[in-house]
């Protein structure tokens, strides 16, 4: 009991943490805004409240910064949900959301989009349905071999993802070096730099409708994470529950990388710190990856756009970033019985 | 509740492991099965458990056949206890037996005040209730066996299905599980365990199966089914049984494999 009320309490915190860097991220940035003034233009949507800011300050706030801090806090807290689906799935902590593909194929669609000379619309499609198309093909190759599903859908994902791997390498090397070369690897960097309201309407929506029935399913993941063969017996349609599963996870991935471009790690650390804080049972844990990776993904990309004059990209500041905080992670662990 | 199994045969790609087998067996029992390795108790047990459909024959519970069962039908119907293992998510005591009760739910939710009454009965039954808070990957190897059997019991199925329960448990927890078997066959379970201990078979079990040849050689009273020539024709060494004075409770000695000069 004392455990529940403990896990409960720090999931209240950080659901505190994920508020204050929501907000918090709106006054940081090139153009400082003073929070009294974030308030009276955020209520003036609602209130009529008499205008004493200059226009400026609204097309920051509501073309630039707002649809940056969302989609930071919709792609952090996606790829953590996708991650740790994928991991409970798999039974194994060391799986990330690109594991069955979906990141290298999303990252194949976009260099490909970027090389045809696609417009910004199209390159987005072009790497949202390559992610999905990544992830269908290892499902299909998956199924039609017997023997152990996990492993065969494991094996799938790493062929799939390393021949999508060679096919952006091979664009890489006949695309125009002055041109279209230094936009894809700029691409494949993952940046949040020029988030638009267009994304977030392109990407919010299949992110959202992506995460609902992962959160619906949570009780089953916990199940499934016994294995194929015990959740089976204990009644769990396990077939069903992880193609479902999957889809979300992969919707999820490939919305998300289609408008940030790669962003490493995230689906990996933040699940794991999330088992560590509140336990590995997903009734807390999934909701604690969703806060823990929105905000870590916030306060990221707040560091990624203040820390130097020109943009970090911020899949090198989440792996700078990520990959440390990783080990510590291992290490401490080991030390605790 | 009855299990009835008729002419069951099962093969592999072009190797077949079962032939025929027959088998009926009623609530109330703890039947061991005895085999040699590869004699196919696993695959007997997972054809039972659902697992592999391809068999010719019928698995039937109280007169239904299982193959027309949903995954949450039949699970209702017969539990699976596996060996003690590591799991790859430590979770609390309390959490892994209410996995147990998944197929009293609908698919969305999750375990509601019913299911942890459900939980919390089955622990009590076993004795562990007080380890509810405890991480199951703590436990000692004897202690998550008594949690896997709690879980098969808040899954309330009238039939549990054991694939050498003892294999991983030391002298004294080997004893201790077997006990609680017996126990909740009294009770009216029906309990089908295999086994590679003829000692185990005569100490507690009400029923022995001799699985040899693709088929059920033999099925009764232990003592009456486990007799030396079986034992050593099943499993090719000499073996000898001697008697403990203690009604149908015989014990079993390997005899001397090597010619001695």
């Amino acid at each position: 009991m004392t455990q529940n009320r403990k896990n409960n309490l720090r999931l209240a915190g950080m659901a505190a943490l994920f508020l204050a860097c929501f907000f918090g991220s709106f006054l940081l940035g090139r153009y400082p805004i003073h929070p009294w003034t974030l308030i009276k233009v955020l209520l003036s949507r609602i209130f009529p409240v008499t205008p004493d800011w200059s226009s400026q300050v609204e097309t920051v706030l509501f073309q630039v910064r707002l649809p940056r801090v969302i989609m930071a806090a919709l792609i952090g807290a996606g790829l953590s949900c996708a991650g740790a689906s994928y991991q409970g799935i798999f039974q194994n902590p060391m799986v990330s959301p690109d594991v069955l593909g979906a990141s290298s194929g999303a990252g194949f669609g976009a260099a490909l989009g970027l090389f045809i000379g696609l417009g910004y619309r199209g390159v987005s499609l072009s790497a949202f349905a390559c992610g999905m198309a990544a992830v269908m093909a290892v499902i299909v190759i998956s199924s039609r071999v017997r023997t152990n599903p996990t492993l065969n859908l494991v094996l799938s994902g790493m062929m799939i993802s390393s021949l999508f791997t060679a096919a952006v390498s091979f664009l890489k090397l006949v695309a125009d070096p002055s041109n279209t070369l230094p936009v894809i690897t700029y691409w494949l960097m993952g940046s949040l730099a020029s988030i638009r309201p267009r994304d977030v309407s392109f990407a919010a929506p299949w992110i959202i409708a992506g995460m609902i029935p992962v959160l619906a399913l949570r009780w089953q993941l916990n199940v499934l994470t016994l294995g194929e063969e015990e959740a089976r017996c204990i009644g769990v349609n396990t077939k069903r529950i992880r193609v479902i599963i999957i889809l979300c996870a992969t919707l999820i991935t490939a919305a998300a990388v289609s408008v940030s471009g790669l962003i490493g790690w995230v689906g990996l650390v933040i699940p794991h710190f999330a088992r560590i804080l509140v336990g590995n049972d997903y009734r807390k844990m999934m909701p604690a990856s969703l806060l823990l990776g929105g905000s870590f993904l916030l306060i990221v990309d707040n560091f990624a756009r203040l820390l130097t004059t020109s943009e970090i990209p911020i899949g090198i500041l989440t792996a700078f970033v990520g990959a440390p905080f990783f080990l510590y992670l291992i290490l401490r662990e080991g030390n605790r019985v | 509740m009855q299990l009835k199994i008729e002419e069951l045969s099962f093969g592999y790609r072009c190797f077949e492991v079962l032939k025929s087998v027959d088998l009926s067996a009623d609530s109330g029992n703890l039947i061991c099965v005895l085999g040699k390795n590869g004699a196919g108790k696993s695959t007997l047990f997972r054809c039972i458990l659902g697992l592999l459909k391809g068999y010719k024959g019928r698995i039937m519970v109280d007169g239904t056949d299982v193959r027309e069962l949903s995954t949450k039908e039949l699970a209702r119907k017969i539990a699976y206890i596996p060996q003690n293992h590591d799991p790859a998510f430590s979770f609390t005591v309390l959490d892994m037996v209410l996995m147990g009760t998944t197929s009293s739910m609908s698919v969305m939710a999750s375990p509601g005040e019913k299911q942890k009454t459900a939980a919390y009965e089955a622990m009590e039954t076993l004795g562990i209730r007080h380890m509810a808070d405890r991480s199951y990957g703590h436990l000692s190897g004897g202690e998550q066996q008594l949690v896997l059997i709690a879980r098969a019991l808040a899954q309330e199925a009238g039939i549990l299905v054991m694939d050498e329960p003892c294999a991983n448990l030391d002298y004294g927890n080997q004893a201790r599980v077997m006990e609680e078997l017996k126990a909740l066959a009294a009770q009216g379970y029906l309990i089908i365990q295999s086994t590679h201990s003829p000692d185990q078979a005569f100490l507690y079990a009400d029923q022995a199966a001799v699985l040899m040849d693709g088929g059920i050689k033999a099925m009764g009273e232990p003592s009456l089914v486990l007799t030396e020539e079986v034992l050593k024709e099943m499993y090719g060494i000499p073996v000898r049984l001697f008697d403990t004075g203690e009604e149908n409770r015989k014990l079993c000695m390997p005899g001397r494999i090597r010619e001695e000069n």
